[in-house]
């Protein structure tokens, strides 16, 4: 059997409401006590009153509100393994800490001259974790008694914070994992930093969110359903947004080096996605290429996307899959108007920018996934090497909308008739095909990355031209 | 020389000290607060009117509603407010359902283990397990009853200043009527099984003052009158002329005296006072004169409260009511005082507001006016334990004392929502 664990709950000035709350648990605190092998050593409430040396958890209600409590306090944390503040006051001060002035002359009137005898005595209420180290935090005025029976459970059967891990092992049910067709969410790496939310409302695709509240909180798409359900359109910035590397997409590295061994595979480079190798690797675009070689690709082929439109008829343009799902689950009314996103090349790996060609085939690479091929070569002292051949798709529309801001815009302006006909391209993705979200880890100074990425592009676009 | 200190008095909310002296052949008691102070009338002021209940709520966990309750009334009472009959029963029914809960937590975890010669409520439990287990019970209904009705168990949020922040529905009060009728049954049971067990012990005492407040309708109602032992009878308003507020140098609390001298308020002082108003109230023979038949008093009023809230809480179910949902929200200019019988007895608000703001605040509670009645019976406890001839027994008379102030159940977070600190414990 498992030693006891022994507990006591302290208080210091409050209104003694929180500990109402857990005498009220009544019999359900005893037998959580019991089932857990708990010991209540100390709760002078409930008449023990005998104080041990040492504790396993303790409780402390109230703020901090004279010196004697100051020792008191240090004590108590030298005696306890584990401390939880509970109630608004411990957390942050609460009523003690809610009067203004404590100005000599009102006291004076008010309680009279004994209270300015001791005000040296009397400190403004404050939290406990001004002075000591505080573990756990039950907030709430007063504490919610179901909250402090789980906390007391998962600690009291020795679920304690591990060094090093990213999230409380007691709060594993809560994890989210979220399967997609490209992207997958991994809630057990999830920190909960949001970033993946801002990015996806910054496009107004609102497919992540947060679920839960207080400390259940995780990242999720609305209940669960996989990401392409959720209204997902694969654009794979949270991906790129994600410091933990718990948002990923899918990953075709393995399978395209099975394909190397097999040998005779083309390799397919779009513009920007060799532009953004080009800057991570710190080399020339066309050692990039040389490279792609030596890792066993038997063509390297430039290329880019051919927008096809109409000019008979009003037709909206994707620049990928992620600007024809965009349009498609967020303005459904306009999918008649909808041409098919510009295909990929059937015979070869694909190494682009974008994310969501990975929904169009397999296997495509992005820039990310193509660096890491790259991993073994020198690339920077390779050889240049010329592509063996350059297909660059027409861009036929006329008109073009980048960005959310611009493209929700042309967007809301074809629903309210504005254009009778005509095409227009739309690139729904704020970084750009240059900042998608498949791009290298980059390795130029933060604010440096897209000059030096379009320096490189238009050094590529110069060089395709004159030949 | 110093017979006997008790340095943390357990099961009272708030902490606590004890002693007695004896001083040139006379007996001293103290009744020291050490609980730290939070200056809530300091709060308070300069503060929204519609806010103070809310500040005044948190001065005691145990005892919120009543808080809640004499802050609004003395807010309103200021600015001349009239919230309505079906309002002040629904505040009734409240405060009743609480005064029944904060009874059996005293009664049974608190004071009952004295009597039945234990430490705790783990070891009351193992002796007595029916009754525990039945309490616990009855709590968690009582509990259940002021969520549905008052929003939450400590610091309530369904009332307001003017009439409700939000409107009950005639389900929820049906539902806690129905609550309370399951569990009258079990109250009988539980108050007849720890009236069995609460053997008091003999103490007279001498200066038998007590003041509640005049119901406005049955026993335990709120009302605007205050009457004492003595046949006087005075508006609220004009409590500092009975009632004077002494700042003793040894307690972080203040000391209230009648006209001078200690007086009780609680169950006692109610039951002596407010016997008329009362239809069914089972209470066994008992000598009022014993300060510790406060207890028993406590016992009887459970069952009297799960009734006589059902009864009001059925009724205002019957009635419709177009109360006021939305708080007033219009200033004023006045002073106004808020009495509540609270669990612990007479509980006075007192604002005086002008325009929105609060001016200035001050409150009394229960405690505050126990704390010198404590004294003096601790006093007349050590005397009386002196003249036995025998040799004192410093336990017996330490075990005695705490006892004595159990029987009062002082809450001591209320005593302190003001005054004076002169450090706390160890200082």
């Amino acid at each position: 059997m498992r030693e006891k664990v022994v507990i006591g709950i302290y208080s210091l000035t409050g209104c003694e409401g929180c500990r109402h709350e857990i005498v009220n648990l009544g019999e359900r605190l005893l037998q959580t006590l019991e089932d857990l092998n708990i010991e209540l050593a100390y709760e002078p409430l409930l008449g023990l009153s005998a104080e041990r040396s040492k504790y396993d958890i303790v409780f402390v209600e109230g703020a901090v509100t004279s010196e004697a409590e100051i020792r008191e306090l240090r004590e108590v944390r030298e005696k306890a393994k584990i401390l939880v503040a509970m109630g608004t006051c411990a957390s942050l001060g609460g009523i003690a800490s809610a009067y203004k002035v404590l100005d000599d002359d009102v006291v004076k009137v008010k309680y009279g001259s004994a209270a300015l005898a001791s005000r040296g005595k009397i400190r403004k209420g404050a939290p406990i974790s001004k002075f000591v180290k505080v573990d756990y935090y039950l907030r709430g005025c007063p504490i919610n008694a179901e909250e402090f029976l789980k906390l007391l459970t998962e600690l009291a059967r020795g679920v304690w914070v591990k060094q090093g891990e990213r999230r409380f092992e007691f709060l594993r049910e809560y994890v989210t994992s979220i399967p997609g067709k490209v992207m997958r969410l991994d809630g057990e790496k999830c920190i909960v930093c949001g970033r993946c939310v801002g990015i996806c409302n910054a496009l107004g695709v609102n497919a992540l969110g947060t679920v839960n509240r207080g400390i259940k909180v995780a990242i999720s798409t609305p209940f669960a359903t996989p990401f392409e359900d959720a209204g997902c359109i694969s654009c794979g910035l949270c991906a790129e947004y994600c410091p933990v590397g718990a948002l990923t997409y899918r990953d075709d590295v393995q399978i395209t080096q099975k394909m190397l061994k097999g040998g005779n595979v083309d390799a397919y480079v779009e513009l920007e996605a060799l532009a953004s190798l080009a800057e991570a690797l710190n080399a020339s675009p066309w050692s990039v290429i040389a490279s792609l070689k030596a890792a066993g690709f038997s063509k390297v082929i430039l290329w880019s996307p051919e927008l096809r439109g109409s000019a008979e008829s009003l037709t909206i343009v994707p620049a990928s899959p992620a600007e024809h799902a965009y349009v498609r689950n967020l303005y459904p009314s306009l999918t008649k108007y909808l041409a098919e996103p510009p295909e990929i090349p059937a015979d070869g790996v694909l190494i682009t920018q974008c994310v969501a060609r990975k929904l169009q085939g397999s296997p495509v690479l992005t820039a990310r996934e193509a660096e890491k091929l790259l991993a073994n070569i020198p690339v920077d002292t390779m050889v240049e090497s010329e592509p063996d051949a350059v297909k660059i798709g027409v861009k036929y529309p006329i008109a073009r909308a980048v960005g959310p801001y611009e493209v929700r815009g042309a967007l809301e302006a074809i629903m309210n008739g504005y254009f009778k006909g005509g095409t227009i391209a739309i690139y729904v993705c704020p970084g750009g095909c240059l900042m998608g979200g498949g791009q290298t880890f980059p390795k130029t100074e933060l604010g440096l990355i897209e000059e030096v990425r379009e320096r490189i592009y238009r050094e590529i676009t110069f060089r395709i031209n004159r030949c | 020389m110093r017979l006997a200190r008790v340095e943390e008095v357990d099961r009272v909310f708030g902490h606590l000290e004890l002693e007695v002296l004896k001083d040139d052949g006379e007996v001293k008691a103290f009744f020291k607060v050490t609980h730290g102070a939070r200056f809530i009338e300091l709060t308070v002021n300069g503060r929204l009117y519609w806010e103070v209940p809310y500040i005044a709520s948190r001065i005691c966990g145990a005892c919120s509603i009543a808080h809640y309750v004499a802050s609004i009334r003395a807010v309103e009472h200021a600015l001349g407010l009239d919230a309505g009959e079906w309002i002040e029963d629904f505040r009734d029914a409240v405060n009743m359902v609480q005064i029944a809960q904060n009874h059996l937590v005293h009664l049974a975890f608190l004071a009952l283990p004295d009597y039945v010669g234990v430490q705790g409520l783990s070891d009351l439990k193992s002796r007595a397990r029916r009754l525990v287990v039945n309490s616990m019970k009855l709590n968690t209904t009582c509990l259940k009853v002021i969520r549905l009705i008052a929003g939450r168990i400590v610091n309530p949020n369904t009332l307001g200043v003017g009439g409700l922040l939000r409107r009950p529905f005639k389900g929820p009060l049906l539902k806690a009527a129905d609550y309370l009728r399951e569990c009258e049954g079990l109250a009988r049971e539980v108050v007849d099984e720890a009236l069995t067990l609460l053997k008091v012990p003999e103490l007279k005492d001498l200066a038998n003052n007590c003041v509640a407040v005049k119901p406005r309708k049955i026993y335990l109602t709120t009302g605007d009158e205050i009457l004492t032992s003595a046949g006087l009878s005075f508006k609220p308003s004009n409590y500092r002329e009975h009632l004077e507020e002494v700042q003793p140098e040894y307690s972080n609390s203040k000391a209230v005296a009648l006209n001078g001298a200690p007086v009780h308020v609680g169950a006692r002082a109610r039951y002596e006072l407010l016997r008329n108003y009362l239809r069914d109230l089972n209470v066994p023979e008992v000598d009022l004169s014993n300060p510790f038949s406060n207890l028993i008093i406590k016992a009887a009023e459970i069952p009297y409260c799960i009734t006589a809230a059902r009864e009001i809480l059925e009724d205002l179910a019957r009635r419709t009511t177009d109360t006021i949902v939305d708080p007033l929200r219009d200033g004023g200019e006045g002073e106004g005082v808020g009495v509540v019988e609270a669990p612990r007895g007479l509980l006075i608000h007192h604002y005086i507001v002008s325009g929105k703001r609060i001016m200035n605040a001050n409150i009394i509670t229960p405690t505050e006016i126990n704390a010198r009645h404590i004294e003096a019976s601790a006093k007349a406890l050590t005397e009386s334990l002196i003249s036995n001839g025998q040799p004192l027994n410093a336990g017996e008379l330490q075990r005695k004392l705490t006892m004595l102030v159990r029987a009062y159940d002082p809450c001591l977070p209320c005593a302190v929502h003001v005054s004076v600190v002169r450090g706390r414990r160890h200082a």
